[in-house]
């Protein structure tokens, strides 16, 4: 059956873009850090450990989306992230996501410098 | 309900990426659905009777991802409702392999006809909570 509505679990798509553009964007003016990361972490990842998730309104074909991304803790191997789909000034999916720090295939602490960055941004 | 792990089913490290858990879910609530009741296609027929044109849609989840899942892995989805209420039902997933959980979750999804929310026809609502 066609709906027209975006299927629920394809949000979580769009919200893991949101989550590699904010990181991308932290890391945008500090390429240096993230490349120290990359030597010192060799290949580091940050996987999704759980998600609180409201699908609140629908989301329709040919609609533009924002996803908004902020972290709400940051701790040491692991962060909470709250993220927002809206549609103007409609916010359709709220989820609030925990995210680990892997390196070499195991649940690491996050290095400093990237978790100083973060917890800049936090709204307290 | 089980699935196997196919290719297009996993990411760049290939483990199965964490929305497609939420697809295997959504079978295995599909499923569980089909499953209910002995006659179930009297009880969905009545079900659509009462309201046309019906849908059971999710309105929240809250997952954990424990461990990962890998190509070729046999995976089992276990639907059990916790909660049934007027106008929308919790149902407990598990996702395991053997005696591994992977993956549990807490979805709430609410009854759906002609574009709004509706209270649950009494005989789907019986079922449910005699399953």
């Amino acid at each position: 059956m066609f709906s027209g509505i975006v299927y629920h679990a394809n949000y979580l798509r769009y919200m893991e873009r949101g989550r590699t553009n904010h990181l991308r964007l932290m890391g945008a003016e500090q390429q240096a850090l993230f490349e120290q990361v990359e030597t010192e972490g060799a290949g580091f990842a940050f996987v999704v450990r759980s998600m609180h998730l409201d699908f609140l309104k629908p989301a329709r074909m040919d609609d533009v989306l924002d996803v908004v991304t902020w972290p709400i803790a940051v701790k040491g191997a692991s962060i909470m992230l709250g993220q927002e789909v809206r549609r103007g000034e409609d916010v359709l999916v709220k989820a609030e996501v925990r995210v680990a720090f892997i390196s070499g295939g195991r649940a690491q602490p996050i290095p400093k410098s990237i978790r100083t960055l973060m917890k800049a941004d936090l709204i307290s | 309900m089980r699935v196997r792990v196919y290719f297009e089913d996993t990411d760049a490290a290939q483990i199965v990426y964490h929305a497609n858990f939420l697809r295997f879910m959504e079978r295995g609530r599909t499923n569980y659905l089909r499953l209910l009741g002995t006659n179930q296609q009297a009880l969905l027929q009545e079900a659509n009777d009462d309201a046309p044109g019906f849908a059971f849609v999710v309105r929240s989840m809250t997952i954990d991802f424990l461990k990962p899942a890998s190509l070729d892995d046999v995976l089992d989805i276990i639907t059990v409702p916790q909660e049934v209420r007027g106008a929308s039902i919790v149902l407990l997933q598990e996702c395991r392999r053997g005696d591994d959980l992977l993956v549990t979750a807490r979805v709430r999804v609410a009854f759906i006809s002609g574009g709004k929310a509706q209270r649950i026809p009494k005989s789907l609502r019986l079922s449910m909570e005699r399953a």
